[in-house]
């Protein structure tokens, strides 16, 4: 009698795996990363603006960033006696590309170094990664911990920038008092398609709306990215804005300057959508992207942080379970989910009115 | 996934060998999980084919018959599509092919009233040959209207052409019988669903069509698993159904137990045949084989060639997205099974921890959420559980198929959905 292996099914299996979707995520951060050395590297540096040295800045911050992360992530692995896979280095390699895009070209390398050891400590936990994403832990903490916005000048500014525009105070560049007009918002920086090419001065990674936008297509066709959620997100600033711009008579050009500032693109397209601490189910995650619009805009307009889309991604990821339960359910009753959504449209209104008309 | 499957299909498609002479047969004594028959022979009994050897206790009372002629040799366990042993018994064909009722009744097929038919397909032993073995007569025993019958060709595990293969060669055959269930039952529409990729097919069914007037053959995709009943239903008719199709005046059948009840209104002929896919590139050669009930897969599988020189193999009762893995190639076929795989065995690849992509959400045709299932079953969270469904699974795979860390989601789900049926109890 022939014996057979004992196996449970099903027996086929799809070809994609785990580390094919770092590696497409790690090929389009990488182009990123290519067009921010372009800007803040070659540019300046044909211009005899820098030192070659100064040149290759962005690869010695991202050398630095990922010989302090593995190192970290190793010795933590080794210490919890955890398995590592074959994924998780092609993920650190990525996180590390994220965490030095979201960052100034002027940071001081110990805050990059406090960051990348705080973002691969929390790597290891599974439980913590799906509640907060460890890339907007570690940017925040750094951030908010060490004030290195507000205590170096024109942190964000390139050797080409720092020679050529204005010396323009923080509060202007990511401005949170976002109820000033076009002269103090946009023309600083020439107009607003400047915003949308990535001419203007901005975390590494975050400035180039159109590479941003070629990205998340590329993902999208990939089928690697959670794009309800960055849609939901644009769309529910683009609203809130709309509504905003016209109570205070803005032009067309505000809600559209709301969206292209301040890094929302990048964190609509590469932060919000980190797999582990977002909501899988379809309901799930277009309410966390409604609320991470709405969060986004009251911390614009009534903190005085300048991280307003990462505070907004951070608070959302707590709520993650909830918004897939909430999800879970609405599969088989979407009546049920009606209350959540109502709720947020009364508030996207409610807010973008107050603020348009008694802010 | 499509191109894959039609690739895979190619392997048996239209290949039909007849082998409906066995030495012996194993008729299994169950049915799904139930194995409350009770015997009607004893070891030594000469059998006719048709002879019923059994009857299923319950409420499903469905006639177990005999599937050649020769005498019972007793009662051996053999495995089962499950994967289980079960109680089968053993006849030695001895080839004459006796039947019980020669031919008896040549009533013309539209002429049974409702009644009769349903007499006829209960006495015949008809079940579902879909994978269910669910007894026909109990679709049809209904005082409600009956609208449309829906015929299921689509076949989409990635290996099987069973059925294909059965409508291209008894096309008219199939066609005939429709017409007389919707005759006798005043159904008014039928509906042929058969893969869009099937082109040959379809031209034939479309070239014979003609004189049928309210059957229509429709073209899926033969995306899976748009054989469940359920999404099949929504396809070809736009609804949805809370229990049973029936509730929306629907019956579907597959196209397999069509030709049965073709051949129990035509010759009186109980179930005691159907066509099963033998592939894989565990096996020499790749065809479908018209068998007995009973027939043992090694037989089928020596006949056609046997294995190819590989060390390690995995046999599959079923398909490869549903089927089951078996031990040993002593299966004794029963109704259930539509197709025996055979492929060399791959070693399992290490399962990642999950990255909550959420492509097995996106992937469900059910509409749970197996991550967040998987993730409770760990907690052992009942309550979440209920919340979630879970008991909505139809155990498709696609889950497990989808997830890119190689998670064998689907079994979690069965387990989960285990620990909800003990807790209900």
């Amino acid at each position: 009698m022939k014996a057979f292996v004992l196996k449970d099914g099903p027996f086929l299996k799809s070809k994609q795996k785990v580390s094919h979707i770092e590696l497409t995520w790690l090929y389009s951060l990488g182009i990123l990363f290519l067009f921010a050395w372009t800007k803040n590297g070659i540019y300046p540096f044909l211009n005899h603006n820098m030192s070659l040295k100064e040149m290759l800045l962005p690869f010695f911050l991202l050398g630095i960033t990922f010989i302090i992360s593995t190192i970290t992530f190793f010795t933590t692995k080794k210490i919890k006696h955890d398995r590592i896979y074959l994924f998780e280095i092609i993920h650190l390699i990525v996180s590390s590309l994220i965490l030095v895009l979201l960052l100034p070209i002027q940071v001081p390398i110990y805050v990059l170094i406090f960051g990348s050891v705080i973002m691969a400590i929390l790597e290891c936990f599974d439980k913590i990664k799906k509640y907060m994403n460890p890339i907007v832990i570690s940017i925040l903490i750094v951030i908010m911990g060490t004030s290195i916005l507000t205590s170096t000048p024109n942190i964000y500014y390139n050797a080409y920038e720092q020679k050529n525009l204005e010396a323009i105070s923080m509060p202007s560049l990511i401005d949170h008092n976002h109820l000033v007009g076009y002269q103090q918002l946009v023309q600083p920086y020439g107009k607003i398609k400047n915003f949308a090419i990535g001419n203007v001065p901005g975390a590494l990674g975050a400035t180039s709306i159109i590479l941003l936008s070629i990205i998340f297509l590329y993902l999208v066709y990939k089928k690697n990215i959670k794009w309800e959620i960055t849609l939901t997100y644009l769309f529910t600033i683009f609203i809130m804005s709309s509504f905003i711009g016209n109570l205070s008579h803005f032009g067309y050009w505000y809600p559209i300057y709301q969206i292209l500032s301040g890094g929302v693109m990048f964190v609509a397209i590469v932060l919000a959508t980190d797999n582990i601490s977002t909501p899988v189910t379809p309901i799930g995650k277009i309410l966390y992207g409604l609320g991470l619009g709405i969060l986004t805009i009251l911390f614009r307009y009534f903190t005085p942080y300048y991280e307003a889309a990462l505070l907004s991604v951070l608070l959302m990821s707590f709520l993650n379970s909830i918004l897939d339960r909430i999800g879970s359910i609405a599969r088989f009753h979407f009546e049920k989910s009606i209350p959540f959504f109502l709720s947020l449209w009364v508030l996207m209104i409610g807010i973008s009115v107050f603020i348009g008309t008694k802010y | 996934m499509r191109q894959d499957v039609m690739n895979l299909k190619k392997m048996s498609k239209n290949q039909l060998i007849d082998f409906s002479k066995p030495k012996y047969v194993y008729i299994p004594l169950a049915s799904g999980k139930d194995e409350n028959v009770t015997v009607l022979v004893k070891k030594g009994d000469y059998v006719k084919i048709g002879t019923v050897i059994g009857k299923r206790k319950g409420t499903k009372k469905i006639p177990i018959h005999a599937t050649v002629s020769g005498y019972v040799m007793g009662i051996e366990k053999k495995l089962y599509v499950t994967g289980q042993l079960v109680r089968c018994i053993k006849i030695e064909n001895d080839g004459k092919e006796c039947y019980l009722e020669e031919n008896i009744d040549q009533k013309k097929m539209s002429q049974y009233t409702k009644e009769e038919f349903l007499e006829t397909i209960l006495d015949t032993g008809i079940v579902g040959l879909g994978g269910d073995a669910f007894p026909t007569y109990i679709k049809y025993n209904t005082d409600k209207k009956i609208n449309t019958l829906v015929i299921n060709a689509v076949e989409c595990e990635p290996y099987n052409t069973s059925d294909t293969t059965l409508l291209f060669e008894k096309c008219e055959e199939i066609l005939e019988a429709i017409d007389a269930i919707m005759e006798i039952n005043h159904i008014e529409h039928a509906i042929i669903a058969v893969p869009k990729e099937e082109t040959e097919l379809i031209r034939k069914l479309n070239n014979f069509i003609g004189t049928y007037l309210n059957i229509e053959v429709k073209a899926l995709s033969s995306s899976y698993p748009i054989r469940w009943e359920r999404k099949l239903v929504k396809e070809t008719k736009h609804v949805n159904y809370k229990f049973i199709p029936l509730e929306k005046g629907i019956i579907v059948n597959n196209v397999s137990t069509i030709y049965a009840i073709y051949e129990a209104l035509k010759q009186k002929k109980p179930l005691v045949d159907r066509i099963v896919t033998f592939t894989g590139n565990g096996l020499k050669k790749q065809c479908n084989v018209k068998l007995k009930i009973g027939t043992l897969a090694k037989d089928v599988i020596k006949k056609i060639g046997g294995y190819q020189n590989v060390d390690d193999m995995i046999l599959i009762a079923g398909g490869a997205m549903m089927g089951n893995a078996l031990p040993s190639d002593e299966l004794a076929i029963s109704p259930e099974v539509s197709c025996v795989l055979v492929l060399p065995y791959e070693k399992n690849k290490i399962a990642n921890p999950c990255i909550r992509c959420g492509k097995c959400v996106q992937m469900c045709p059910a509409k749970l959420n197996p991550v967040m299932i998987a993730e409770a079953y760990q907690e052992k969270n009942i309550k979440l559980l209920q919340q979630l469904e879970v008991k909505r699974c139809i155990g498709c795979g696609l889950c497990s198929f989808i997830c890119p860390s190689n998670r064998n989601i689907r079994n979690q789900i069965k387990l989960a959905k285990k620990l909800c049926e003990e807790e209900g109890k």
